[in-house]
């Protein structure tokens, strides 16, 4: 990746200023519908005459209550929101040691926000490297920029192990950290720090986590599009509720903060989230800037993202129950519960994907005396009221792509949640920065199986009958086959990786010389 | 994203040549289609072509007990001074609207959005099922189309650029949808309120724009004033007549249709038929049970985003259809996909829009060659499947009643309204309807009875009183079946 291919150092305050647009009126107008639209569904889903098979039932008011709950907090977060964008100009000009962990990325990814991190303005900044890969390339980039070159002897406690090691190492009152991958924009603490030295109490200041490769589309889009929803109008909610928790890079700590809770967690998988409910129970604040002052690179291929979503759903999912004891208040144990949850959802979808196929195959269905148009009379207008809040929410940005990534990952919740369940360890894998070439078929292989089976009874029951209700159920099995396979697609084409194209590129250039 | 009409600067026009090229070979096909008349008059068109043939004050008097406006009338009385009262010279100005709205799709999709919707509008409104169905129709609705497209594209222009020819065009356009449709209304409404929301959201030349909404709705007032004796009179008829019409909807029959109360069903199945044409009941059935496919376009359309014109678009093609739904659920017979045809244009342009949006050329072309095919193999069905159920073939039947017939025959029929319908394909033929009685002319003669819309069971009853009397006295002659028309013959 040279400077001018490089996507992170493009100018970024287009999709910023997007990313920071108010929408919260618009959804506290949309949620005067969802309401009642909400009530009237689940009052005609929940008469007792609406029972069908009882199991079918009960599983499908399971998955759909827990959709109206995760709705219902998207609502209720993004009902009302906060939007910081201007700076709170700092009072003095304050230390800040920048960390920023390293565990074998390559030497271009990790240059530019190294050189970026040395340039920041607005305070004396004392970069880190700290470096778990053992590099020697590291080290010289390290001394091209000067800045501080950190090695472990022992690597345990993966990055919160890493950050915990370099915060004993240095004493700045202030701690930015940045994934090796995340370029800071200069005036990143110019924007942060005056929240942190004006309120004593705020423990952090995070901002948007931008996948600048977006650029390219495909993946590292689809990821953005999910990034987007969440650092959009969900953050913004959050930070209202004064329940924005911290996302582990793009992030300025009070280093009395992280001192008070015995620095990062590191028996975590998501050592920012438990970080933050540790900090929120101990009465601490948090802000979020919902300005992109970082750029960075999302997951290139199915396999990073998967390895990606997979360490986030063990991590909150695991952290649950630490949200639940934790003394907070309840808006914000709320909060927690919700972002937790999220990673349940993969069940909700399978739930959907497998009536129409025990519909087909077995003509048991989970509702009775309810014809497919009184079904749709009450489930089409909070469906498209619950979409259409969505859209607004997300200023547009949360895209199909996004959705279908969501739904094809359905899997992973799963996996995750049952490894939560059983209290399985999990190990940190850190998301690799860069695509690997050829296909993930692997990575999708659950999703691809899930398509073979609604494939296949669709062709079952067209091939059984006609009729209406079959059609009806044949065209939800397509339904969930077009959104796997949609989600799934970027594992299966061909890519040729960006590793790769960068090595050609390279070798272009030297036969060229 | 922020919901107001983008102003893009005009392009280049470079590709002139070879779009006059497309557009004009696209109109001869559509042209061509829309001569391809495959079905017969229908109960309606029959009475308007009885009455565009009275004296012209005789016409305007009879039209005080009807319920529409009377432009298309006034159209078909001289088409039929002019050209007489074939079925084709009676259908041509529907033919000619019909034939114009595929040059007028791509002047709106070209100017809203690119020459590629454009071209792509224009393609789907040549097979576009209903389009060609109403323009062989010697009724209002193929002009209705033709007015609410134009209507709409020259609001877009006002509330990009605001100049008078924009307005001018969109006020005679508005004018003229009225007085060729009253539910056009509805869109009118739509269009005052996309005005008032322009107007809210303006920063600058805010005043000017009220002025000339003013200046608007004042024209289009005075263009409806000689309106106002007709309607008066039609709404104090309508009123005595108890709000109620003898004559059976044209659109949507079958199980959309005949229920008493409207189901969503049914407004999917208007939704369906605006763009893909009618067909036979239990093929819209299988098609509007398939509906979850509807959810996958929702969720295909999310992040794409989109713009104030579409929005506008969107709602005039939707609102009054939503509008009409919840009316009907109240009087049934006035939801009817005929009353919002002015919606279907507009559909088209937002569907070319869709399909077309795709950057990348092969998955676009792949895109639009599909509607394209859907679209004709809607066609297709909807003008060649006799199981259609809006297909009635009152000129076959009498055709062959006509060619057995000899002098001192008689002709009975059933129901009672299909009385122009017979009149016209009849007319020298000694026909009476059923239910003023069965009449038994001499020994040796004939006796034909038409029976059609036997799913009422009213109709049925008159119809099996009548073939079990004259089984008992004549003998039995034989019966053929038409689409939707059944004739016995008895000797």
């Amino acid at each position: 990746m040279t400077p001018s291919t490089d996507p992170r150092l493009l100018d970024v305050r287009r999709e910023s200023a997007r990313l920071a647009r108010p929408t919260g009126h618009r959804v506290w107008l949309l949620l005067i519908v969802n309401v009642p639209l909400s009530l009237w569904y689940f009052s005609w889903l929940l008469a007792p005459q609406r029972v069908g098979n009882r199991a079918l039932y009960g599983i499908l008011i399971v998955a759909e209550l827990f959709n109206l709950v995760q709705a219902a907090g998207f609502w209720w977060t993004c009902a009302d929101e906060r939007s910081r964008r201007g700076a709170v100009r700092p009072a003095y000009l304050a230390d800040v040691d920048v960390l920023v962990p390293v565990y074998g990325e390559p030497v271009d990814v990790v240059e530019p926000t190294i050189a970026a991190a040395v340039r920041l303005r607005g305070a004396r900044v004392h970069v880190a490297l700290l470096d778990d890969g053992d590099s020697p390339e590291m080290e010289a980039l390290a001394a091209r920029h000067r800045a501080t070159y950190v090695r472990r002897l022992s690597r345990t406690g993966a990055k919160a192990g890493n950050l915990n090691n370099a915060l004993r190492l240095t004493s700045a009152p202030f701690v930015a950290v940045f994934d090796c991958d995340h370029v800071p924009d200069p005036g990143f603490l110019e924007a942060t720090l005056g929240y942190l030295i004006a309120d004593s109490r705020i423990a952090f200041v995070q901002t948007p986590q931008y996948y600048a490769n977006a650029i390219r589309g495909g993946l590292p889009a689809a990821a953005w599009a999910q990034q987007a929803l969440f650092f959009g109008a969900i953050a913004r909610g959050k930070d209202r509720l004064g329940a924005m928790f911290c996302c582990g890079t793009n992030v300025l700590f009070r280093r009395s903060a992280l001192d008070r809770v015995g620095g990062f967690p590191e028996n975590s998988l998501t050592e920012d989230f438990e970080l933050s409910i540790r900090l929120h129970a101990l009465g601490w604040r948090s802000r979020y800037v919902s300005e992109v002052l970082a750029q960075g690179l999302g997951p290139e291929d199915m396999a990073a993202y998967v390895s990606q979503q997979h360490r986030w759903a063990r991590g909150c999912l695991s952290a649950l129950p630490a949200a639940l004891r934790a003394k907070l208040p309840w808006r914000l144990r709320a909060q927690y519960v919700l972002s937790a949850m999220f990673f349940l959802s993969g069940w909700s979808v399978l739930v959907y994907m497998l009536l129409p196929v025990i519909r087909i195959l077995t003509g048991a269905q989970p509702l009775a005396s309810a014809s497919a148009d009184q079904f749709l009379l009450h489930f089409a207008p909070y469906f498209t009221a619950s979409l259409l809040t969505v859209v607004l929410a997300g200023a547009g940005m949360y895209t199909f792509a996004a959705f279908a990534l969501t739904a094809a990952s359905f899997w992973l919740h799963i996996h995750a949640s049952l490894k939560a369940l059983l209290r399985r360890p999990g190990r940190f894998v850190v998301t690799p920065k860069r695509g690997r070439a050829g296909r993930h078929i692997r990575a999708v292989l659950p999703a691809m199986i899930a398509i073979c089976v609604l494939g296949a009874s669709a062709w079952v029951g067209l091939l059984r009958d006609r009729s209406p209700a079959t059609l009806n159920n044949v065209a939800f099995a397509a339904l969930h086959m077009c959104v796997l396979l949609s989600g799934a697609g970027p594992a299966l084409r061909r890519s040729g990786g960006v590793a790769s194209q960068a090595d050609a590129q390279q070798r272009r250039g030297r036969s060229a010389a | 994203m922020d919901g107001e009409v983008t102003i893009d600067p005009p392009k280049p026009d470079t590709t002139a040549r070879s779009d006059l090229t497309a557009v004009l070979a696209l109109t001869i096909v559509g042209l061509g289609l829309r001569f391809i008349v495959t079905r017969s008059i229908w109960l309606d068109e029959a009475i308007s072509i009885a009455q565009a043939q009275l004296p012209f004050h005789e016409m305007m008097a009879r039209l005080t007990q009807d319920v529409h406006p009377p432009l298309h009338h006034a159209v078909l009385w001289l088409t039929v001074r002019l050209l007489g009262t074939g079925e084709l010279a009676v259908r041509l100005p529907s033919i000619i609207a019909g034939t114009l709205l595929i040059p007028t799709l791509y002047g709106a999709g070209r100017d809203l959005y690119d020459r590629r919707v454009g071209l792509v509008a224009a393609m789907f409104g040549t097979v576009a099922p209903i389009a060609i169905w109403y323009s062989q129709e010697a009724r209002m609705y193929s002009i209705f189309m033709l007015f609410a497209l134009i209507a709409v594209w020259a609001q877009v222009r006002v509330l990009r650029s605001g100049g008078p020819g924009a307005w001018i065009v969109y006020s005679i356009a508005t004018a003229a949808m009225i007085w060729t449709q009253y539910f056009a209304l509805l869109q009118v409404a739509v269009q005052q309120a996309a005005f008032a929301v322009s107007f809210w959201r303006r920063r600058g030349a805010r005043w000017r724009l009220a002025l000339a909404w003013v200046g608007s709705i004042l024209v289009i007032l005075l263009l409806l004033i000689p309106l106002r004796p007709l309607l008066e009179s039609q709404v104090h008829a309508y009123v005595s007549n108890n709000a109620g019409s003898a004559l059976p909807a044209q659109a949507g029959l079958g199980a959309t249709q005949q229920q008493s109360k409207l189901s969503v069903y049914a407004f999917i199945a208007n939704m369906i038929w605006g763009l893909w044409g009618y067909h036979a009941d239990t093929t819209m059935a299988q098609i509007v049970a398939m509906w979850p496919l509807g959810m996958l376009l929702m969720l295909v359309l999310l992040g794409r985003g989109y713009s104030g014109m579409s929005m506008l678009l969107l709602s005039v093609a939707a609102v009054p259809a939503l509008i009409l739904f919840g009316v009907g659920e109240v009087q049934r017979n006035l939801f009817e996909l005929r009353y919002f045809v002015g919606a279907v244009p507009v559909g088209l342009l937002l569907m070319a829009r869709l399909a077309s949006s795709t950057e990348n050329a092969g998955p676009r072309r792949l895109i639009v060659g599909l509607v394209v095919v859907t679209l004709t193999v809607g066609l297709a069905d909807q003008q060649l499947n006799g199981a259609n159920p809006r297909l009635y073939d009152f000129r076959g039947a009498l055709a062959r009643v006509s060619a057995q017939a000899q002098p001192g025959d008689v002709v009975v029929y059933e129901p009672q309204f299909i009385g122009p319908v017979v009149d016209y394909y009849a007319a020298d033929l000694q026909a009476k309807p059923l239910s003023t009685g069965l009449p038994l002319p001499r020994r040796g003669r004939r006796i034909f009875v038409v029976g059609s819309f036997l799913e009422d069971p009213g109709s049925a009853a008159q119809v099996g009183n009548a073939l079990h009397q004259l089984s008992t006295r004549r003998r039995d002659a034989g019966e053929f079946h038409r689409p939707n028309v059944q004739v016995w013959v008895f000797q």
